[in-house]
């Protein structure tokens, strides 16, 4: 009798275990190739997922704009491994799409659909951001060291290898192209250098405010650099403010800056519309917008909320952002010109930018 | 609040620890080099000597009327007392010995079920007993705390095997015995006095794959009244294992770097009986340690390198009388730890300096019962580079336990409660934490069916970093806590070589089977989770967290003299999820939580002989989740582990040797316990142990 009590409770310590809800086993989302319903680029968007510092987890989702479909982790899924840690940026050239990952200081090269690779350039040290002079050569700016002076590496297109690399001032960041001069912000410092890209030589350098972060092209001609400022956590009084700088590549002077108030509203991600009079840019977790000739900062809002990456669409001027997070996926919203807002999906770990193909 | 008994108590402990000569001026000044060291000790010992001078001539006062008394007992800690309900796993003594020459994270891995979040072979390692975070788990060091002030974690693998006598593992929460940390389950690493045992000593060499290659020696020397002890360690490694870079194109072929590791150290353990009821003992750990911190297969160029050192200090006065005892203790803590970077151009060192003093006593009542009720005060201070000046925290707490066993031992019951008072830098008032209950119960159905049972509630105060990284420390962080429940059913049956009522009790097993299972069930709320504010990112409160699973372990052992076999099985299911989740966490809720594992087992062979031994071992560790929506995993994985020995008798005199030769991961498994970090495949160690014994333990 006593036994056969043990047993019975044994059995209701079996149902009790059934009872929790089983975990289901996961399945990778890479298993399957996505189908895709036009395998041109035609009307695409890549969307880079930086990813989780050190996880992995960086990863490339592409938007189809004819459709409305987001296809999601697709170098993974077309090579069966990661695209590496902190997936910084992207770069098209000859119908071949280069991935700039900064911490695992490398660049992949994969076709530009569905991004299977084909080699990658390593050599390189925290690299961030990749411009082609020409059809064969490119130079992509690097950090290599938190300690100390950053560079340019030389990219023969050809072969893939670095021919040289320019020394530069501490953490170069963004690049543009204009008229055979490449103009470099350095981010750790407070100037633009211009490269001439014949002699691949440092021609000059312009003083802007701290810490200038990116810098695009205006219809007019005229370069905008968004300058971070500093934010000194452990002495505030050393903080500086970020400005907008307003600088023409003709004679090389800063013609405008417009300094924003809060010293620790960091502003960041400039960016500008396909008509090139309209400038977007992030700042106290919002985005603002305004126009190349406004004489003086935006004081509202287009878009009210924190975010990651900034995009505007150079077709239709709608504004993407991407939700900022790094513990799990975020979305991809979407909103037009006047900040009204479209729609959101599901994107990777940390979308920090988006490349438009039209 | 006002003045209750407790905030007075606060009060007074904490103009002890200002008072005290213990170095208390010195906190926030960096103390190198071993004058300074030495020096400390014998304050610290000072400290000591002048409470139990003072506690003694209380407890004299007491036990004056008792004419004869026995003899001082030695108590384990309170666990060994209050273990009624409580699941506890004892690591047997022959296990311990196959991992003479390593850390606690092998020994853990392999002697025990948990599951141990480890970077890689000596790397960073810490526990997630029952889906809970690294720091919901207590290590306590002969009832110490040893949890980081800084990040409230332990790294396993800087705690040398060797140096300790004894690891017990106790499952689920139990903040009352053990206090803050101690919310899903606590690791107690136990140092035992040997009396009367003459001299011991012994010296052991392990050499392994990677260029592995440590040291251990240990001598001691115990008379009637007291015991000397020394034990010490010295491990290099190169770690520079081979494996397939599979997230890298085209698949390389490449060797592990940065993984070297140069670790050094001693533990003092002394015990002297100052009269026949009082007992002294005098602890010290004083170890170095020195890692390169590996790339992850990404392809980062790691260069960092990081440095941990510590003294960790503790002296114990207890007096027994015929129905109880008191024991007084105190422990100081000096811990560093430097992170250099060249890359990232970091040179940082953190300092914490933490000060625990403990007054207990426990006491025979009603018969059957036993009453402990004590006080605890931790004092502790940091000095980081993200901190703002060096904040400091004082927690005081009273406990109390009371057990009660049934007349024929069939049932045994344990209910207690803690009640703990914070004050610190950034606080602008006394912190109180709810009290703290627990009860639990033992019961035995019938001579072979034993259940458990316990519901407790349990916290974990912020850390630190929680509290004072700037930018982000929040200073309003709640401490976390919730409630624990859980039943386990034990059963126990063992074949004696004779049968019925002639059978005498010590009449040799043949056989034993022990079947157990447990489920259990825990909430947390005020969770703490970082989130991104703005530019940084902050800690907040906002999570709560269930978890809930069950735990199975089937053992049997045959006696087949000369031949010993034994065989066990575990398997444990545990499910951990979000169920409040912070604003834009949305696709977190309900999810497991990020490397839980929600399937573990494992299978263990042992066959002994003639001073040969033979142990296989395998285990599985299901998929466990990397992001916190669960969209990304690492696959699972089986290990399988072997290991032989055999022991000589040298001379017959008390000598002997024993040599062994282990293969790890015997079937070169290629996996990944963190996303991306590289781990060994097929790998070999051989080691010898000399040992004397002038009377056997």
């Amino acid at each position: 009798m006593k036994k056969l009590r043990s047993t019975h409770v044994l059995l209701v310590l079996l149902v009790a275990m059934l009872s929790l809800q089983a975990c289901k086993k996961p399945k990778k989302d890479t298993d399957t190739t996505p189908v895709v319903d036009d395998q041109t680029l035609k009307s695409k968007v890549y969307i880079l997922n930086e990813g989780n510092f050190n996880s992995g987890n960086a990863s490339v989702s592409l938007y189809d704009r004819t459709f409305n479909k987001v296809y999601n982790d697709l170098f993974s899924s077309a090579n069966n491994r990661p695209i590496g840690d902190v997936l910084q940026s992207m770069c098209l050239v000859n119908d071949k799409a280069y991935f700039v990952v900064n911490n695992s200081n490398k660049i992949e090269i994969t076709n530009t659909f569905p991004l299977l690779s084909t080699g990658t350039i390593s050599n390189l040290a925290l690299p961030r951001y990749m411009v082609a002079v020409n059809s064969n050569k490119a130079y992509v700016t690097e950090y290599v060291s938190y300690a100390g002076n950053g560079r340019i590496s030389i990219i023969d297109l050809t072969n893939n290898n670095v021919t040289s690399t320019i020394p530069l001032g501490y953490l170069p960041e963004a690049m543009i192209l204009v008229d055979g001069k490449m103009y470099v912000t350095i981010s750790g410092e407070d100037k633009v250098t211009v490269i001439n890209t014949t002699t691949d030589l440092v021609e000059s350098s312009i003083t802007v405010t701290s810490s200038p972060s990116n810098i695009v092209k205006d219809a007019n001609g005229k370069l905008w650099v968004l300058c971070a400022g500093y934010t000194d956590y452990v002495t505030p009084s050393n903080s500086t403010p970020g400005a907008l700088v307003k600088i023409n590549p003709a004679n090389g002077t800063v013609e405008n800056t417009l300094a924003f108030s809060d010293v620790n509203g960091s502003p960041f991600r400039l960016a500008i519309n396909g008509s090139g009079n309209t400038l977007y840019y992030g700042y106290e977790n919002a985005v603002y917008q305004q126009s190349i000739t406004a004489t003086s900062l935006s004081s509202t809002p287009l878009i009210n909320r924190n975010f990651y990456g900034l995009g505007v669409d150079p077709v239709s001027g709608n504004v993407y952002v991407g939700s900022y997070g790094f513990s799990s996926n975020q979305y991809m919203i979407r909103y037009n010109s006047n900040g009204n807002l479209i729609d959101s999906t599901q994107v990777g770990v940390g979308p920090n930018g988006f490349v438009f193909v039209n | 609040m006002g003045s209750s008994p407790l905030v007075i108590l606060h009060h007074c402990l904490i103009s002890y620890v200002f008072l005290s000569p213990n170095e208390v001026i010195k906190y926030g000044v960096y103390l190198i080099g071993s004058l300074n060291l030495v020096k400390h000790f014998f304050s610290h010992i000072a400290v000591l000597l002048l409470l139990v001078s003072s506690g003694k001539l209380l407890a004299q006062a007491k036990s004056d009327s008792i004419v004869s008394g026995p003899e001082v007992t030695v108590y384990g800690n309170r666990l060994q007392e209050f273990d009624a309900g409580v699941k506890v796993l004892t690591t047997d003594s022959a296990a311990k010995e196959r991992f003479r020459n390593n850390n606690l994270t092998s020994f853990l891995e392999e002697n025990t079920n948990i599951y141990i979040k480890s970077y890689g072979i000596g790397s960073l390692s810490t526990t997630a007993f029952r889906g809970a975070s690294a720091s919901q788990t207590s290590v306590l060091w002969n009832g110490f705390n040893i949890q980081s002030p800084m990040n409230g974690t332990l790294d396993l693998a800087l705690v040398p095997v060797s140096l300790v006598d004894q690891v017990k593992v106790q499952f689920g929460g139990c903040g009352a015995l053990w206090g803050s940390g101690s919310v899903s389950g606590s690791i107690h690493l136990d140092q035992k006095p040997y009396y009367n045992k003459g001299l011991s000593l012994r010296y052991g060499v392990n050499y392994g794959s990677f260029q592995n290659l440590s040291h251990i020696a240990a001598v001691s020397y115990s008379k009637k009244k007291w015991i000397v002890s020394v034990k010490g360690f010295l491990n290099n490694a190169k770690n520079n294992f081979p494996y397939t870079n599979t997230a890298q194109y085209g698949e390389p072929h490449q060797r592990q770097t940065n993984a070297a590791l140069q670790q050094y150290g001693y533990m003092m353990d002394h015990y002297f009986k100052i009269s026949r009821r009082d007992q002294l003992s005098l602890r010290m750990w004083q170890q170095y340690s020195s890692r390169q911190i590996p790339p992850t297969m990404l392809g980062d160029l790691s260069d960092a390198v990081q440095k941990d050192w510590f003294v960790r200090l503790s002296s114990e006065w207890q007096h027994n009388s015929r129905k109880a005892t008191y024991n007084v203790r105190a422990a100081y803590f000096d811990e560093y730890l430097l992170y250099k970077e060249k890359a990232i151009a970091t040179n940082s060192l953190s300092h914490s300096i933490c000060q625990i003093t403990e007054a207990e006593t426990k006491r025979m009542l009603f018969g059957r019962g036993l009453l402990n009720v004590g006080i605890n005060n931790t004092y502790t201070t940091a000095k980081v580079d993200a901190y703002q000046g060096v904040p400091f925290q004082n927690r005081s707490a009273l406990f109390a336990s009371f057990k009660y066993s049934g007349k024929k031992e069939n049932w045994k019951i344990n209910a207690g409660a803690r009640k703990e008072v914070i004050s610190g830098s950034r606080y602008s008032k006394l912190f109180e934490v709810p009290i703290m209950p627990f009860a639990g119960a033992d019961l035995w159905f019938t001579k072979k069916l034993m259940l458990k049972t316990n519901a407790s509630r349990n916290y974990r105060v912020p850390t630190f970093n929680d509290l004072y990284w700037n930018p982000g420390g929040n200073p309003n962080l709640k401490p976390e806590q919730g409630w624990s429940e859980e039943l386990g059913l034990n059963f126990i049956h063992q074949i004696k070589e004779c049968t019925g009522d002639q059978c005498a009790a010590n009449a040799s097993k043949l056989a034993a089977v022990n079947f157990s299972s447990t489920v259990f069930n825990r909430n947390i709320d005020n969770w703490i989770m970082w989130i991104p504010i703005g530019n940084y990112w902050s800690p907040t409160n906002i999570m709560k967290v269930w978890s809930r699973g069950i735990e199975n372990s089937a053992d049997v052992k045959f006696n087949l003299n000369p031949i010993m076999l034994k065989l066990g099985v575990r398997y444990d299911y545990t499910l951990s999820t979000g169920e409040k989740v912070a604003p834009g966490h949305q696709n977190e809720l309900h999810q497991q939580l990020i490397y839980v594992p929600p399937h573990k087992a494992s299978f263990i062979a042992g066959l002994a002989f003639k001073g040969y031994s033979f142990t296989y071992t395998q285990h599985y560790t299901s998929w466990v989740f990397t992001q916190a929506d669960d969209k990304t995993f690492i696959d699972p994985y089986w290990i399988g582990n072997f290991v032989c020995s055999k022991t000589y008798a040298l001379g017959g005199k008390g000598a002997s040797v024993n040599f062994l030769f282990k293969v790890n991961n015997i079937w070169n498994t290629p996996y990944q316990v963190i996303a991306y970090r590289a781990m060994p495949g097929r790998n070999f160690e051989i080691g010898m142990s000399i040992q004397y014994n002038q009377i056997s333990k």
